[in-house]
């Protein structure tokens, strides 16, 4: 199995991302849960779909009627059962720790090597490195090293969220509640939002990290993206990358790069996509390519849902659309520290000294190279604006849990909704499987909104 | 005049006294349209109360609800699933009087063993009551909404002050230091009771915490809201393919964070997945929590009392059924303060109620 129909659109889906939570990672089949990332490919079957419920039709008065309201229930596509899980129990562990670091990636390591008290939870461990080239050997080394050196104080788990009695974290199919934390240091990073444009749910269209990880070697790719990452997820195979005309926050580095390796940075305004047999057609402005991958790495979102659900509030950072948790450039608020891609960084070893900033090393050095950033204006009251890097047309899907379009969404924006929480409420976006863990801030960017949702616990579905 | 809160007892007033051709309301919302319990119910209706002046309510409130229907701009999913108990013991004997008296009203319901309910793992005897349903209060929220909010100011503010002299409501202070002049109606569910405290007058509505979780998706099956007696769960399945529900435990009275618990997350991930057939592995995706507006005899508090200054109204302390009732009171509201046209139910529901002693008993908080 390596595909899903969607729920209301019956669309050809498959994951865009294989991080936890996110659309189409794990699917329910025949009963069981499967993770779609198990046996990762690309489908070529031909693009079938029902046709497209708008608002405008389930608000009609014919909608209205009981007997059509009860049926309509019967044609979204949705799991029939969900066998009985023989671990599942109701029962509440304790664990007590003083210092957590929540994520192990190269800031949650770059920390735990400082932190000799700190015990470190995390789903995965720092995968994403090791599958960038440009990512040097020394810190991959220094990584791994760590890692090895510090196994008894990591632990695999998923942070489920806040609750009543504590931090709830699911660790080796245990439900447990951490007690007499102090200190938390946010290091579960990143993620990259997919852009709108029409057609951006077809299969073949995927982020940094699933193309670094399973597709780097497909023939033809193009990347699109809007800051440096982009350019060296173009520098693996030597690819274009296209940007949102405007919204270009390339550095100098990023830009020689490009240069020496040939690498073609191309302003766009809008992006078609069609599907046609194993490859995508992509158009772009007034060109047209055939790809078989097109991979989005437009800017590093910060996975904001952990940090608000464990009491951070955030800023919509306009320069970036970054939607960034409250910290000083050192990482510091209050009792946590914000390291690494949790506080927007995309670069590893800026990453790697941001873990070391927060506990007053090589601060200057950390503090030059952030200045060389466009995230450095986030410190700095810089207010100014670029148009949102995601928008390649005004068609496409924002939501691909529940089937929201832009067809449902722009006519609500006209109406004055301006932001993403009456935007939910009024066209139901966000309230799927992944709980807005992507279309939250697509829709945010898309609105320019200063507020997203209530990420609300558990971050990840418990069961 | 002022309305203060924007959920949907607030709203739906505005609507009333907009179709009256009122000018001049100010709507005061302290975060936004439904933050309160509007926004964070499981959007059920009922006829089956344990009191019949709130079976008369209900029978009137809801055939409101249903004829408006068509009026909103969006679609409120209205539909008729019937409200499944499963007995135990001790309340068979309650479900027996009850019935006869929900006869009388036209709306009774029938015993039945729950094997019936081809969907449910469990046996014994059930009492099933049709008439009720399910409808979606966000829709009926910004429907109301859409109607008002180019012809009435909505203020997004705090309200620090009801301020009253010589007998009379002057207005209200707002935390931004504004002053707003005009007769006041409080709408502001659990906050209710606390505001017009701070204007000197007692109205015994405070809040209680309640939680709801949702699960995965899963085939709809679950048409009636399912109440389990003996372990307190109830659920329902939305059209969108969740299982919605809580489980009726011992919450503390007053204001705490919005936050869940998770030991009562999974006991409910539990009942359900014991409970409905093809869900013994389902997952729970999101849970909230939010305020039940308690008065002493678990009945709303709607008109004025003759004690009160003039110009004050109130309109809250539904307990978890305001929802329903939202259009319907809006509309009796807008009655009495725009025409000074007193329904029955203005009498009944009085604040002054508590004071006389004519109490309503209703013991069915669901």
């Amino acid at each position: 199995m390596k595909y899903v129909r969607s729920k209301r659109h019956r669309r050809y889906r498959t994951p865009k991302d294989c991080e936890l939570g996110l659309p189409y990672t794990e699917v329910i089949y025949k009963g069981k849960r499967k993770n779609l990332c198990d046996e990762i490919s690309v489908i070529s079957q031909s693009i079938n779909y029902f046709p497209k419920l708008k608002n405008t039709f389930i608000n009609s008065p014919v909608m209205r009627n009981e007997l059509l309201l009860s049926l309509s229930a019967n044609f979204i596509n949705v799991p029939n059962k969900y066998d009985k899980n023989i671990n599942s129990s109701s029962q509440i562990d304790i664990l007590q720790i003083e210092k957590l670091i929540i994520g192990g990636g190269t800031a949650g390591f770059s920390m735990l090597e400082e932190c000799r008290d700190c015990l470190l939870i995390s789903n995965e461990t720092a995968t994403d490195i090791f599958y960038d080239p440009l990512t040097s050997n020394e810190l991959k080394e220094r990584i791994k090293k760590i890692i090895k050196q510090n196994k008894e104080r990591i632990i695999k788990g998923i942070i489920l969220g806040k609750f009543d009695e504590g931090i709830g974290v699911f660790i080796s199919g245990k439900h447990v509640i951490l007690k007499g934390v102090k200190e938390i240091i946010f290091a579960h990073g990143g993620r990259y939002i997919p852009p709108l444009f029409a057609n951006n749910d077809l299969p073949g269209i995927i982020s940094r990290r699933l193309y670094l990880s399973h597709f780097s070697h497909a023939e033809k790719a193009i990347i699109m993206g809007s800051t440096d990452e982009a350019i060296r997820t173009a520098y693996v195979g030597k690819r274009k990358v296209l940007y949102r005309e405007g919204a270009s926050l390339f550095t100098k580095i990023g830009l020689e790069l490009a240069e020496k390796e040939g690498i073609e940075l191309i302003p766009v305004r809008k992006v078609y996509v069609k599907r046609k047999g194993n490859k995508l057609i992509v158009k772009y402005d007034a060109n047209s390519e055939e790809v078989d991958i097109l991979v989005f790495d437009i800017v590093k979102q910060p996975k904001l849902e952990i940090t608000y659900n464990l009491g951070i509030n955030y800023k919509f950072y306009k320069k970036m659309h970054i939607y960034s948790p409250t910290h000083n450039i050192l990482g510091e608020f209050e009792q946590f520290k914000i390291v690494g891609g949790s506080r927007g960084i995309y670069d590893d070893e800026l990453s790697f000294l941001s873990s070391k900033a927060a506990l007053g090393i090589y601060v200057d050095d950390f503090i030059s190279k952030l200045k060389e950033t466009p995230l450095y204006g986030f410190y700095n009251n810089d207010y100014s604006e670029i148009p949102s890097p995601y928008i390649f047309d005004d068609t496409g899907y924002f939501c691909e849990c529940e089937d929201i379009t832009a067809d449902d969404i722009i006519p609500k924006l006209k109406k004055g909704y301006t932001d993403v929480e009456s935007i939910k409420r009024v066209t139901g976006a966000c309230t799927g499987k992944c709980q807005g863990k992507l279309c939250a801030y697509l829709i945010g960017s898309y609105l320019k909104s200063e507020r997203l949702i209530t990420f609300r616990s558990p971050i990840y579905s418990i069961v | 005049m002022i309305i203060i809160g924007a959920g949907g007892h607030g709203l739906s007033l505005a609507y009333h006294l907009k179709e009256k051709g009122i000018s001049e309301v100010t709507i005061i919302e302290s975060h936004r349209v439904g933050y309160g319990s509007s926004g964070r119910n499981a959007s059920r209706y009922r006829y089956h109360f344990y009191n019949k002046d709130n079976v008369r309510f209900a029978l009137d409130g809801i055939n409101y609800l249903k004829r408006i229907k068509n009026k909103l701009k969006y679609n409120p999913f209205i539909y008729t699933t019937g409200y499944l108990w499963l007995l135990d013991e001790r309340n068979k004997e309650l479900f027996k009087s009850l019935d006869s008296m929900w006869k009388s009203f036209g709306i009774g319901g029938k015993f039945m063993d729950c094997s019936n309910f081809g969907f449910l793992k469990r046996e014994g005897e059930c009492y099933f009551a049709p008439q009720d349903g399910a409808f979606h209060h966000d829709y009926i929220l910004y429907s109301l909404f859409e109607e008002i909010k180019d012809s009435y100011n909505i203020l997004y503010d705090q309200v620090d002050r009801i301020q009253i002299s010589s007998g009379k409501v002057k207005g209200v202070r707002l935390s931004s230091g504004k002053f707003i002049q005009g007769d006041v109606i409080v709408t502001a569910g659990a906050w209710s009771g606390k505001l017009l405290q701070n204007a000197g007058i007692n109205v015994p509505i405070e809040p209680e915490k309640r939680e709801i979780f949702i699960t995965e998706d899963l085939k709809f099956r679950v048409k009636p809201l399912v109440i389990d007696l003996s372990s307190g769960v109830y659920f329902s399945h939305t059209l969108k393919g969740e299982i919605i529900g809580g489980i009726d435990l011992e919450y503390p009275r007053g204001f705490s964070d919005f936050s869940i618990s998770l030991s009562s997350l999974l006991k409910f991930r539990m009942y359900v997945a014991n409970l409905v057939k093809g869900a013994e592995g389902i997952g729970i995706l999101r849970g909230w929590s939010g305020y039940y507006e308690m008065t002493p005899d678990h009945s709303h508090i709607m008109g004025y009392s003759e004690n009160w200054p003039e110009g004050l109204y109130i309109d809250s302390g539904y307990s978890g059924h305001g929802m329903m009732f939202s259009p319907y009171s809006g509309k009796i509201m807008a009655d009495l303060v725009a025409d000074n046209r007193k329904s029955e139910f203005i009498d009944i529901f009085s604040p002054s109620r508590f004071e006389s002693g004519k109490t309503i008993d209703e013991k069915m908080v669901i």
